[in-house]
């Protein structure tokens, strides 16, 4: 977020994929950053937990045109725009108002321990971006040490998600404090996704400040979100210069 | 006794017991509830908060401060601790106590928090104290005059003792000082 | 007076009443909801003050700045990139950021382990202390010591202080059979030898190149230094438009680095450097070549251009490659007319040993662009000046030792060229020949589960005498050991991490204990000092220092006594940006000062040293770069001319295509970790589920392979070589070559938790290996298979 507040704060990111190596750092860092449970088989994809996905995506080609490209999904915190229901589909169908959409960040928000397990969240969410606690997180004993006491673990029976990795802005705001600021200098808030790209294909920052990097590249020609057409407008953009790639990204995903 | 009588005397018993009932009822969710809710916990060392400030002249921020990242150390670390006490400075018990069971085998003092919130919330002092400029007392239990350290209640239902400050608190001041009430401002 | 029912109403409503107006509901209801938030079970994390404390990665040789987040310094909660490091500046990989589930996984080694029943049996293999271990040691150590040349360490690890520290001791105990994990590195020492004339590593100047050519290389998925090389990938595709590198891949498979670069070419199996070839008589006969270099600074550009008319016309390499003539004429004449160009040699991750002459290919399109030692091109890895240790004290024994001949033939007659020949050292413990294998010491290494082809290996292990495992975790190798030497982990241990590979400056790093061990581990650098002590005489005398950290700082006192370089202490630097040979002011004033520094910031790097000039830059016989190697006559190799040329010499594929029909290659994968460590949960978590699923792992298939076999997406199928059977599901892609068979390696462990194990097959298994008779190298690649549904 850049000291330019003028026009408010609308935190987002932009996901260059021709930058993406596909190398999983984002998520793996995520789960580190989160602390996402694990279960000894992982592979059952209908039942891990994984905030920041990383999807598969092919040119349907045969060989050799063949071409692939991942593509990292985090929560794509939607801002959406359907009136007179002006809020993102998962915070409008939360009975317990567990979700919510923060006005100040635009970030979406998800309390776990409010949470009351319906799972409506999940099947009104298009991008597949939340997952359930189907059992108890357990980490093997000494993993337990591990855990970051800045993210609260979740329990059975709980939706969880991308959360942008809030209590980063949590305690960036503390250091400005204790400098007497309540502003954030761009770079301040970052979360552990993009700290973590190896090849910098994210970029996070305020989408409204107009100088930001991150509103300078979503206004890029090869810019695009997922799914524009549900009008859900997603903070996370998506750069490609392959037109399989943007023409992917409409489809069903 | 006649039939009237009868009904007389049992309509008078009956409100009779109903004033049993009811002040029995009141008796039992006023005092012994309480009671019966709250466990009693005391600190591993009777700290005496009056003589660290008046005799060794100790200020709040000696063991109660601000980290460099702008985080809130609340529990003093024993290092804090040792600075004076690698050797007993006193008679007292706790002194003694405090050298045998904590310094000498470097361990630190399971002191126990009279506001401990649960790990799903954020609660930053930076934002009370810095921005909002709060006094500790706002919110803490005023400690300068304390010569012992009061005992913890603590609910034995939640675990949580019982000075904790609920969500409506926080949510009744933020809204009226027209901070965000989003639920990302103060949970995890 | 009686109690009906009315007045007990009442006493109930009174009851009722008082309740109401008593706090007891409303706070029963309240603390209630609040107790159905607190699930005892659900781990809470422990508070406290956070801190971050910069160290180096140790899990693979990239040699990244990472930074560790500590709570109250007592324990690890997340780690990431270090911004100040260059090598990653901020950036980390998957595996750097899953380090603490290896610091606290499972399948750590707690105590030294003894086993006291039967090889592998893990009931039986008991816990130790540590003088016990040592003196089990000693005790046979020096039982053996006339036959002292049994001692066979196998490293994981190719540079560093410890490494070096296993050799010297191998050396002064007498014996020469010192080897590291076989890896490209072995083709590319070889052939630097043969063209350059001394074998010190390549550093590519990859940023500031204008084109890449990779041949088979996973330029992006963990060749290298990995971050490193994503990081790069990330500049090229930064780079304004007009301005941008291109990168071109070479590659049979569709893989990542194919889908990502600008420019997939598919070739046939095994025939990169048939490719290479022709671009370089594309090159040659058009006269692109650089006329300056060629000229004067090449020996043998005749007989090579002789041997590029005669065999390697577009024509033929289009047949041999499967590549259109076209294309090949195109490709050639982008690579010379772009400047810095630059090609890339060494299959996949590099784990594979490969072939000298693949090397030579590429490396000759190199020469003949003139990119050898310039800027974008390729140059030599500079040396980190580090103070040399005493010289190691020799006695009878040892001497005896140095001039005996290596146990896999390396040095000998029959190989002259490579330091090292893993294949034959499997080959020739299983034969006895020339001298039984009495103890086998394995240093964070896991070649039970990591050789390719690694069934011999297996085998050998039955001719060994005793097994020694220096490993942190419970790994196949440490497994079958005898007497298990556990270490502390890299976020528990000091030590040096050595240059990357593939990097054009100078970089020292410093990992350091962030944390106290977690269990009875010790140091293998004190381990070995400790041994040596108590073996005495010429062996004690050769280990001097009271400890590691001693030994380590008289090595490191040699950069503050060139007084050269600068401990990184500021994010993004840029150490290639303004080319090597630049002068930097050390930010340090003495030792101690420098020791602090690095302490502190975990890394020193340096510039000045620049890139040797064309003159100065070649050992070779002829003081020139060898296209025709003088030195490989010098060695004593005989043959036919070809032999001393850069050429294609197609493998000679294991199996009858009758009985075989199809070719199986392995690959590597940045998210099944190859290596002494396997993949830990959250790693797994990001496979997708074509990769693995439950326990079973996938091959791909072409789809019109599959079709001819009657395969459909999922189908669980037999794979059978020479070596043995091994039963997968297949994965239909069009990123399959058809009629190959991919199976990707990392996976099938028996050994560390049980988040790994039992997770899909080891490929390795049924791999065969095909050795070259010139070089005595191996090729890992030429298996034919049969796949058939079961």
């Amino acid at each position: 977020m850049s000291g330019n507040k003028s026009n408010g704060v609308r935190y987002g990111m932009v996901i260059d994929l021709d930058k993406c190596t596909g190398c999983m750092a984002c998520s793996v860092a995520c789960q580190q950053e989160n602390n996402v449970s694990f279960r000894e088989d992982e592979t059952d994809k209908l039942r891990s937990i994984t905030w920041l996905e990383v999807f598969y995506l092919d040119n349907g080609k045969p060989y050799p045109e063949h071409r692939r490209a991942y593509m990292p999904r985090p929560c794509l915190h939607c801002d959406s725009s359907h009136h007179p229901y002006p809020y993102p589909p998962c915070t409008f169908v939360c009975p317990v108002n567990a979700t919510h959409r923060d006005e100040e960040t635009g970030l979406v928000n998800h309390i776990p321990v409010r949470c009351i397990g319906c799972r409506y969240c999940i099947s009104a969410c298009s991008y597949h971006a939340r997952y359930f606690n189907w059992w108890d997180p357990k980490w093997p004993e000494p993993m337990e040490k591990m855990l970051t006491p800045d993210v609260s673990t979740r329990m059975r029976g709980v939706v969880e998600k991308c959360t942008m990795c809030v209590h980063r802005l949590q305690l960036a705001k503390e250091r400005a404090f204790m400098e007497g600021r309540r502003e954030l200098h761009e770079g301040e808030y970052v979360p552990a996704c993009v700290e973590a790209c190896p090849a910098r294909a994210m970029t996070f920052g305020n989408l409204l400040d107009p100088h930001s990097e991150v509103a300078t590249l979503a206004r890029g020609p090869h810019a695009f979100r997922l799914l524009e057409r549900l009008a859900t407008e997603p903070k996370v953009y998506y750069l490609s210069t392959q037109k399989w790639i943007r023409k992917l990204a409409d489809n069903v995903m | 006794m006649t039939g009237e009588n009868k009904q007389q005397n049992s309509g008078l018993l009956g409100w009779l017991l109903f004033v049993v009932g009811f002040t029995g009822a009141l008796f039992v969710g006023w005092v012994v509830f309480p009671q019966l809710l709250f466990s009693t916990q005391y600190q591993p060392i009777n700290y005496n908060h009056a003589i660290h400030q008046e005799e060794a002249g100790m200020s709040c921020e000696d063991c109660h401060y601000f980290r460099d990242d702008g985080t809130y150390a609340g529990k003093p670390q024993l290092a804090a601790c040792v600075e004076c006490h690698e050797e007993p400075q006193g008679e007292t018990e706790s002194e003694a106590m405090l050298v045998a069971e904590f310094v000498e085998p470097e361990k630190e003092i399971p002191w126990i928090s009279y506001s401990q919130q649960p790990d799903n919330v954020f609660f930053s002092h930076a934002a009370h104290v810095k921005m909002a400029e709060m006094e500790c007392t706002d919110c803490h239990r005023d400690v300068e005059q304390e010569t012992e350290a009061p005992p913890v209640k603590i609910n034995r239902l939640t675990g949580y003792p019982n000075e904790i400050m609920k969500m409506y608190v926080c949510e009744d001041c933020h809204a009226r000082e027209h901070v965000s009430n989003s639920c990302d401002v103060c949970h995890k | 007076m009686k109690l009906d029912r009315r007045a007990f109403v009442k006493l109930i409503a009174g009851g009722v009443g008082g309740t109401l107006l008593s706090p007891l509901p409303w706070k029963m209801a309240d603390d209630t909801a609040i107790w159905s938030q607190n699930w005892f079970w659900r781990p809470s994390p422990e508070r406290g003050g956070a801190t971050t404390a910069n160290t180096v990665c140790q899990l693979c040789p990239g040699g990244c700045g990472v930074r560790v987040r500590l709570i109250e310094e007592k324990r690890a909660v997340n780690i990431d990139g270090n911004p100040s490091h260059p090598v990653n500046q901020g950036g980390i990989c998957p595996l750097g950021a899953a380090g603490l589930q290896y610091l606290y996984g499972p399948s750590r080694i707690e105590t030294p382990l003894q086993q006291t029943g039967k090889r592998g049996d893990l009931e039986t293999l008991k816990a130790i202390s540590w003088d016990e271990a040592l003196e089990i040691l000693a005790i046979k150590l020096r039982g053996m010591r006339q036959k002292a040349r049994g001692l066979v360490c196998v490293s994981g690890k190719r540079e560093g202080t410890l490494p070096e520290l296993f050799a010297r001791f191998l050396h002064a105990y007498g014996s020469p059979n010192y080897n590291v994990m076989p890896a490209a590195a072995d083709a590319e020492s070889v052939g630097l030898l043969v063209s350059q004339g001394n074998s010190s590593p390549l550093g590519y100047d990859l940023e500031n190149s204008k084109l890449v050519i990779s041949f088979g290389s996973g330029y992006i998925e963990g060749w290298g230094a990995p971050n490193r090389m994503m990081m790069a990938f990330g500049h090229w595709r930064s780079n304004p438009k007009r301005d941008r590198s291109k990168i071109i891949q070479v590659e049979t498979r569709g893989s990542l680095s194919a889908s990502k670069a600008d420019e997939w070419v598919a070739v046939a199996p095994g025939t990169e450097a048939a490719l290479a070839l022709g671009l370089a008589q594309v090159i040659v006969s058009e006269g692109r070549y650089d006329r300056t270099f060629v000229g004067q600074y090449t020996h043998g550009f005749d007989e090579f251009r002789g041997l590029l008319r005669r065999n390697y016309t577009p024509e033929e390499v289009a047949a041999i490659t499967g590549v259109e003539k076209e294309k090949i004429i195109g490709l050639a004449r982008e690579f010379a007319g772009t400047k810095p160009a630059v090609a890339l040699s060494g299959w996949g991750q590099g784990r594979m040993q490969g072939s000298m002459y693949d090397f030579l290919a590429v490396q000759s399109l190199n020469a003949l662009v003139g990119s050898l030692h310039k800027p974008g091109g390729v140059t030599r890895t500079p040396q980190v000046p580090l103070a040399p240790w005493p010289k190691v004290v020799l006695d009878a024994t040892s001497l005896t030792g140095e001039n005996e001949p290596r146990l896999d033939g390396s040095k000998g007659p029959q190989f002259p060229l490579p330091a090292q020949l893993f294949h034959n050292l499997v080959k020739n413990i299983n034969e006895g020949n020339p001298y039984p294998a009495e103890m086998l010491w394995v240093y964070e290494a896991n070649p039970a589960h990591d050789l390719a082809d690694v069934q011999p290996f297996l085998e050998a292990l039955n001719k060994i005498g005793t097994l020694v495992s220096f490993s942190s975790f419970m790994d196949e190798t440490t497994q079958l050991a005898d007497l298990v030497l556990p270490g502390p982990t890299y976020l528990e241990r000091l030590e040096d991490a050595p240059i990357p590979p593939g990097l054009q400056y100078a970089v020292f790093s410093l990992s350091q204990p962030m944390l106290s061990p977690r269990f009875e581990t010790r140091h293998p650098g004190d381990v070995l000092i400790q041994l040596a002590n108590s073996l005495g005489g010429n062996v004690g005398a050769s280990f001097p220092w009271s400890d590691y950290e001693t030994a380590l700082m008289e090595r490191v006192k040699g950069l503050a006594d060139v007084g050269r370089g600068q401990v990184a202490d500021e994010p993004g630097l840029q150490p290639w940006k303004d080319g090597q040979g630049l002068q930097l002011a050390p930010n340090y004033d003495s030792f101690d000062d420098l020791w602090e520094k690095l302490t502190e910031h975990g890394c020193w790097f340096d510039t000045s040293e620049a890139m040797p000039s064309w003159e100065s830059a070649f050992t070779t016989p002829s003081r020139k770069f060898e296209f025709y190697s003088q030195k490989m006559r010098e060695v004593g190799i005989k043959g036919n001319e070809l032999i001393y040329l850069p050429h294609f010499k197609p493998v000679e594929l294991a199996g009858d295509p009758r009985d075989y029909p199809l070719l199986l290659m392995p690959y590597e994968t940045m998210v099944i970790t190859n290596g002494p460590v396997a993949n830990p949960p959250c790693i797994t978590n990001t496979l997708f589920d074509f990769q693995l699923k439950g326990n079973d792992s996938f091959v791909e298939v072409n789809p019109k392979t599959a079709a001819k076999m009657g395969l459909k997406e999922g189908d669980r199928v037999a794979l059978q070589t020479e070596r043995g059977t091994l039963e997968v599901r297949v994965h239909l892609t069009e990123a399959a070559r058809p009629a190959v068979v991919f199976i990707p390696t990392g996976l099938g462990h028996s050994g560390f938790d049980s988040y790994i194990k039992g997770k899909g097959v080891n490929a390795n298994m049924i791999l065969v290996a095909q050795q070259d008779q010139v070089t005595g190298l191996a090729s890992w690649w030429g298996t034919r298979v049969k796949i058939s549904k079961v």
